[in-house]
């Protein structure tokens, strides 16, 4: 069951990729008290780098 | 009496001839119709430089045809809006909102500028009328995610292809790339790499001058456009995209911005004037055309208004749109 669920999930995020839609597929996650919100571009949450998102440099401030 | 009957003579024969084979209709002196599938044939290129676009004719009469609103139009006449997804919105998704009784047809790589960041529509599709949805979106600004003004307008204008492509077959990654190098190409720099500068900047215009004066100028004189439904294109001597719309009228809609994202394609690819391309042959035309039809297809988007197909096979890739009864709306394939 556990690999069943693997699979599904690295095809969903396969496909949430390919059709550049991560951060719709980010919405909706809350970010937990002390955590970072979602970039709305890529969904990475990570401090941001001079404003901007560390993974995909979407500039966020 | 004598001269009449001579006169009538020489009318018959040409019609007694062209009686006998009737198959194909010369549209100039040198060049003859190619039938591209059982509805359409494509006539002699309009040419300049590098480009050349072949008009794709509609053969079918007497077909009913669905008025589509487009995004401009819909726009101007403030039955069509545009904001950013929600509160905090959504890079890749924006709000949609066609409140007039008419259908909406959206093109993959229409630009809307405001909001958030600039962005281009990431699929072709239909929205309903009096209906309001999210629609795929690419950012093309990638210096920003700030604005207060949530609604956008529409910058008139199509991406150039290669960004179109990166639109409906890659990801957002892929597009700021695209936006970058063109932005680098026609030496356009801004606070934020948006790509509103490719649209609106003067020095792009006057750089597509030549393509824009040549082509329309050809396309004035062409006797056939009010059948026009598309166009085969070929840069550099190679045939590109097909492109076709459900009717001569919705083709008129997009038909300026179209050739507008062919220019600003063909303008940075390298060319010797000295050595002009020539057109491609026919068969390079119906080839392109055979492999685009037996293209697998998987559909994209499925909603009550239509449905959108694609295909990707490596070097070609294409989109269509069909209505829930599965009349063409509007295809395309592009290498």
């Amino acid at each position: 069951m556990a690999r069943v669920t693997a699979v599904v999930e690295r095809e969903w995020a396969d496909l949430v990729d390919r059709d550049g839609l991560r951060a719709a597929a980010a919405i909706g996650v809350e970010a937990g008290e002390g955590e970072e919100p979602p970039c709305p571009a890529c969904g990475t949450a990570a401090p941001l780098e001079a404003g901007a998102c560390g993974e995909c440099g979407l500039q966020l401030e | 009496m004598r001269s009449v009957l001579a006169v009538c003579a020489l009318v018959a024969l040409p019609a007694a001839a062209s009686a006998q084979k009737p198959e194909k209709k010369p549209m100039n002196p040198s060049h003859e119709e190619i039938a591209l599938d059982k509805q359409s044939v494509v006539a002699a290129p309009l040419t300049h430089a590098n480009l050349a676009v072949f008009p794709v004719l509609t053969t079918a009469t007497g077909v009913k045809h669905v008025d589509y609103l487009v995004l401009d139009e819909g726009m101007k006449k403030k039955v069509v809006t545009v904001v950013e997804k929600g509160e905090g919105g959504d890079v890749n998704q924006l709000e949609l909102r066609n409140s007039s009784d008419r259908p909406l047809f959206l093109m993959a790589g229409e630009v809307v500028i405001g909001g958030k960041q600039d962005r281009i529509i990431g699929k072709n599709t239909i929205v309903a009328p009096r209906t309001s949805e999210a629609v795929p979106v690419f950012c093309v600004e990638h210096g920003r995610w700030s604005g207060r003004k949530a609604e956008f307008s529409s910058a008139q204008a199509l991406a150039h292809t290669e960004l179109r492509k990166k639109a409906s077959f890659s990801n957002q990654g892929e597009v700021w790339k695209e936006v970058s190098a063109k932005n680098a190409k026609r030496k356009l720099s801004s606070d934020t790499d948006t790509y509103r500068g490719v649209t609106q900047d003067g020095s792009v215009k006057k750089s597509i001058d030549g393509y824009d004066k040549a082509i329309r100028t050809q396309l004035a004189a062409f006797a056939s456009k009010d059948r026009m439904v598309g166009f085969v294109v070929a840069m550099d001597g190679k045939v590109v995209a097909i492109e076709t719309f459900g009717s001569p009228g919705l083709f008129h809609k997009f038909q300026d911005k179209l050739l507008r994202s062919y220019y600003v394609e063909a303008v940075d690819h390298e060319f010797d004037a000295a050595r002009p391309p020539s057109a491609p042959a026919a068969a390079a035309i119906t080839g392109f055309a055979e492999k685009a039809r037996t293209a697998k297809r998987g559909v994209v988007l499925d909603k009550k208004s239509g449905k959108t197909m694609q295909f990707d096979e490596g070097d070609l890739k294409g989109s269509e749109v069909e209505t829930t009864d599965g009349s063409s709306v509007y295809r395309g394939a592009y290498e």
